[in-house]
C-alpha cells in the first residue's frame, strides 16, 4: 500500500471532500459541499502556491543545499537549537495566555537552562533533561477564545496558513523580534544574516517536497494544513 | 479482568516469539498491511544516504496541461557509491513515487550494502504518466514496462557516465514487482542490461485480480461510497484526535498508526476487520484517482473532466477529485484502457480476456519456471494474492520463491530478517 505517514496524512485530509459524491455521481458543476475547507480565494491561493513552488526548487533549496554543504550537521543543529531558544519566549506567552501553567512552567525551565548551560540556546540540554519542546503561537491562541480559522490562506514563501493564523504570525513574530534584538543589534548585517539562517535551517529541516501528492496536491495539503491545526488548538 | 483480556489478544495479534522461525510481529494480514513495521523492527539501515533527484525530458514536444504545471520532467533518485559498484533499480508499487517510503527503505538498505541505487516511480504515478509514458494509458503492465525500460536506460548511461557499473540487478515491490519479470523478459530481448539477479517483491500475479480484490474491499467495507469514506475518516480522526490528547502532539509521527494499534488491542478493543480494510481500500482508491484524472486530462478523455476543459493554475479541483474517487479500477479499465488498447488495433486488438492474460505474469510462466536468475518473495496472507496465485508462484519458482506466514500486502517488507533475505539474495552468487 501507500506509505504509512502518506496514509496516514491523507486520511486525515480527505475528510470532507466527499459530501455529495453519490453512486449517482453529480455532475462536477455540484453545489460546494457542506463542511468543506473555507477557501474563497482558492484561485489566488493556487497562484501563490505554485510561485512556492517553483520558489523552493528555483531558489530555495539551492541555497539550502549550499548551506547543508558548507555547515556540518552538529553546526546545523546548533542553528535549529538557538532559534526554538528564542521562540521559546512566544511559547511562553501564549501558553500563558491560555491558562496553561504546566505548559508555561515547561517552556521557562527550558529556555531558563537552554539559555544558560545551553550556551545561549545552542544545545538543547532540557531535551535531554525530559523536557521537549512545546508548540503554541498565537493563531493557537486565537483559536483557544474560539476564534475560527477563517479563509483559508497560502502566504509567499512561508506556506499554508488562515487568516487568523496569519494574524496570530504577525503577533509572534512582533514577539520574537523583541529578544531576536537583544542577541544581535538591529539593521546590521547580523540581522540579515540571522533571517537566512533561520529559513534556511527551517527548511532544513522540512522533508516535505512539492509535487510529490500527485494532481491534487492543494486539496490534500490544506485539508492536513487545517485538521492538523485543529488538532494543535485542541492540545 | 480487562487488563487480562487486552494481553490474550495483544498476544493473539501482536505475537512475541514463539514461532522459531519468523517473528515479524504482526499476525493480522489487513493490520500489517496498514502499519507495516516499526523502527525498531526494521533492517539496520542508516538515516541519510547521499540522495539526488535527477530528471529525464523524454517527450520534449509533448504539450503537458496547464494543470499539471509542476510535471515537466521525469524525476527519479540516485544513491551512488563514489566508487565502482553493482546497481540495482528498484521499480514502485502501484500509484507509488520514487520516493515513498518503501522505496526509501529500500535505497537506504542496498545503498547502505554497497550498491548504486536507481529509484523509479511507477508507470502509474502522474508523474511517470505525463513525462514518460508513451501512450498515456497505464495500467497494461507488458506496454508499460516497455516504458519503464526505455527510463531505464537513460538513467543507465547517465549514472554510467559519472561511475563504475560492475552489474545490474532488478527489484521492485507490488505492481512494480510483477514489472520487473516483464523488465527481464524486455532485456533478453533487448540486452541493455543483462540484470545479474532479479527479485520481485509481493508482486500481484494478476494485476487485474488484484485490483478488483482492492476494489472489492472497497465495496464490501465502504458500502455506501463517499458516505462510509467520510464516516472512516471522521472515526480514525477521532482517533488521532484521542491519543494526541493524551500523549501530545508530538506522537503524531510515522508510527502513529503502529502506535494506536498497539494501544487498542492492550486495551481489549483491536482495530475492527472492516475499519483496516476500509482504510487500505481509501488509501489505494486515493492513488487510483490520481491515475484516472491524469490519464482523463492528458488525452482530453472527457470522462472525469468534460472534454475541451481548460483548466488553469486557480481552477479549483475539487470536484473532479470527488470524480475520481468514485472510480473503480475495472471501470477505469473497461471506459478508458480497453477502447484505448482496442481502438490502436494491430497486435494490441485483443479481446477483454486475453489482454488481461498478456499482462498476468501467468503469460510468463515459461521465463519464471526456467530462469535462475529470478527470485521471489512474497507472504502466505498477502491480500493481492489468491489462493491459485500463490499456488501459480510456488509451482513455477520453487525454492527461489520464499513464502513468509504472515504480514499481509508489503507490512513486512522493511522487517529486519526480510532485509536481511534480500541482500543475501542479491549477494550471493545462487539463490
Amino acid at each position: 500500500m501507500k506509505n504509512r505517514i502518506a496514509l496516514v496524512l491523507t486520511l486525515l485530509l480527505f475528510a470532507t471532500h466527499f459530501g455529495c459524491a453519490t453512486a449517482t455521481e453529480p455532475l462536477p458543476e455540484a453545489a460546494p459541499l457542506a463542511g468543506a475547507p473555507y477557501d474563497p480565494w482558492e484561485p489566488m491561493n493556487r497562484h501563490i502556491y505554485r510561485f512556492n513552488a517553483n520558489f523552493d526548487k528555483f531558489v530555495f533549496l539551492p541555497l539550502v543545499s549550499g548551506y547543508r554543504f558548507i555547515l556540518p550537521q552538529f553546526v546545523r543543529t546548533g542553528v535549529s537549537n538557538f532559534f526554538s531558544n528564542i521562540g521559546e519566549t512566544t511559547i511562553i506567552v501564549n501558553s500563558m495566555l491560555q491558562f496553561a501553567p504546566v505548559k508555561t512552567a515547561k517552556s521557562v525551565a527550558r529556555l531558563t537552562v537552554n539559555s544558560t548551560i545551553g550556551i545561549g540556546g545552542l544545545f538543547d540540554v532540557a531535551r535531554h533533561w525530559n523536557l521537549p519542546g512545546e508548540h503554541e503561537d498565537f493563531g493557537q491562541t486565537l483559536g483557544f477564545y474560539g476564534v475560527g480559522p477563517g479563509p483559508y490562506l497560502v502566504l509567499p514563501i512561508l506556506g499554508p496558513s488562515s487568516l487568523r493564523d496569519t494574524s496570530g504570525l504577525a503577533v509572534d513574530w512582533a514577539m520574537t523580534g523583541v529578544p531576536l534584538l537583544l542577541w544581535v543589534p538591529a539593521a546590521s548585517p547580523y540581522t540579515t544574516g540571522a533571517s537566512f539562517l533561520s529559513a534556511f535551517q527551517t527548511r532544513d529541516d522540512l522533508s516535505f517536497s512539492y509535487g510529490e501528492l500527485g494532481p491534487f496536491e492543494y486539496l490534500l495539503i490544506r485539508k492536513l494544513y487545517l485538521e492538523y491545526r485543529e488538532l494543535q488548538v485542541a492540545n | 479482568m480487562v487488563a487480562t483480556a487486552g494481553l490474550l489478544l495483544s498476544a493473539l495479534v501482536f505475537s512475541s516469539s514463539t514461532a522459531a522461525s519468523y517473528d515479524y510481529p504482526v499476525q493480522d494480514a489487513l493490520l500489517a498491511t496498514v502499519i507495516g513495521t516499526r523502527a525498531a523492527d526494521e533492517g539496520p539501515v542508516p538515516k541519510k544516504v547521499p540522495t539526488k533527484v535527477r530528471s529525464i525530458v523524454r517527450f520534449p514536444e509533448r504539450d503537458i496541461p496547464d494543470v499539471f504545471w509542476n510535471q515537466d520532467e521525469f524525476r527519479y533518485t540516485v544513491s551512488a557509491q563514489k566508487k565502482g559498484a553493482p546497481l540495482i533499480f528498484i521499480v514502485a508499487g502501484t500509484g507509488a513515487s520514487h520516493r515513498s517510503s518503501k522505496m526509501l527503505y529500500l535505497r537506504r538498505l542496498f545503498f547502505s550494502e554497497g550498491f548504486h541505487v536507481i529509484a523509479l516511480s511507477s508507470p502509474t504515478h502522474p508523474n511517470f504518466i505525463l513525462t514518460a509514458s508513451s501512450s498515456g494509458h497505464p495500467g497494461y503492465t507488458p506496454e508499460d514496462s516497455l516504458d519503464l525500460y526505455a527510463v531505464m536506460r537513460e538513467a543507465y548511461s547517465e549514472l554510467a557516465s559519472k561511475v563504475s557499473i560492475h552489474e545490474v540487478h532488478l527489484t521492485g515491490y507490488s505492481l512494480g514487482g510483477t514489472q520487473a519479470a516483464f523488465l527481464t523478459a524486455i532485456d533478453d530481448r533487448e540486452g541493455a542490461f543483462h540484470f545479474k539477479k532479479i527479485l520481485m517483491i509481493n508482486p500481484s500475479v494478476d494485476l487485474f485480480a488484484s485490483l478488483r480484490i482492492l476494489d472489492g474491499l472497497f465495496s464490501d467495507a465502504l458500502p455506501d461510497g463517499a458516505e462510509s469514506v467520510v464516516d472512516l475518516v471522521e472515526r480514525l480522526l477521532a482517533g488521532v484526535s484521542a491519543y494526541s490528547q493524551e500523549h501530545g502532539l508530538r506522537s503524531l509521527d510515522d508510527e502513529l498508526l503502529y502506535k494506536i494499534a498497539e494501544e487498542r488491542i492492550a486495551e481489549g478493543r483491536p482495530p475492527k476487520k472492516r475499519f483496516l480494510a476500509g482504510l487500505i481500500a481509501a488509501s489505494f482508491r486515493l492513488s487510483a484517482s490520481d491515475m484516472f484524472f491524469t490519464v482523463d486530462v492528458l488525452a482530453n478523455g472527457g470522462h472525469i473532466v468534460p472534454k475541451d476543459t481548460k483548466l488553469g493554475v486557480g481552477a479549483s479541483l475539487e470536484p473532479y477529485f470527488r470524480r475520481s474517487m468514485s472510480w473503480s479500477f475495472e471501470r477505469y479499465f473497461d471506459d478508458v484502457l480497453l477502447p484505448y488498447w482496442q481502438g490502436k488495433g494491430g497486435d494490441l486488438d485483443l479481446g477483454r480476456e486475453a489482454l488481461i492474460e498478456r499482462a498476468s505474469l501467468r503469460s510468463l510462466a515459461v521465463l519464471l519456471r526456467e530462469d535462475s536468475r529470478m527470485g521471489a518473495v512474497t507472504n502466505a496472507d498477502d491480500i493481492i494474492l489468491s489462493a491459485e496465485d500463490l499456488e501459480f508462484l510456488r509451482t513455477n519458482m520453487g525454492d527461489r520463491l520464499k513464502v513468509y506466514p504472515v504480514g499481509g500486502h508489503c507490512g513486512n517488507l522493511s522487517y529486519r530478517e526480510n532485509s536481511e533475505y534480500m541482500i543475501r539474495y542479491f549477494k550471493e552468487d545462487t539463490p
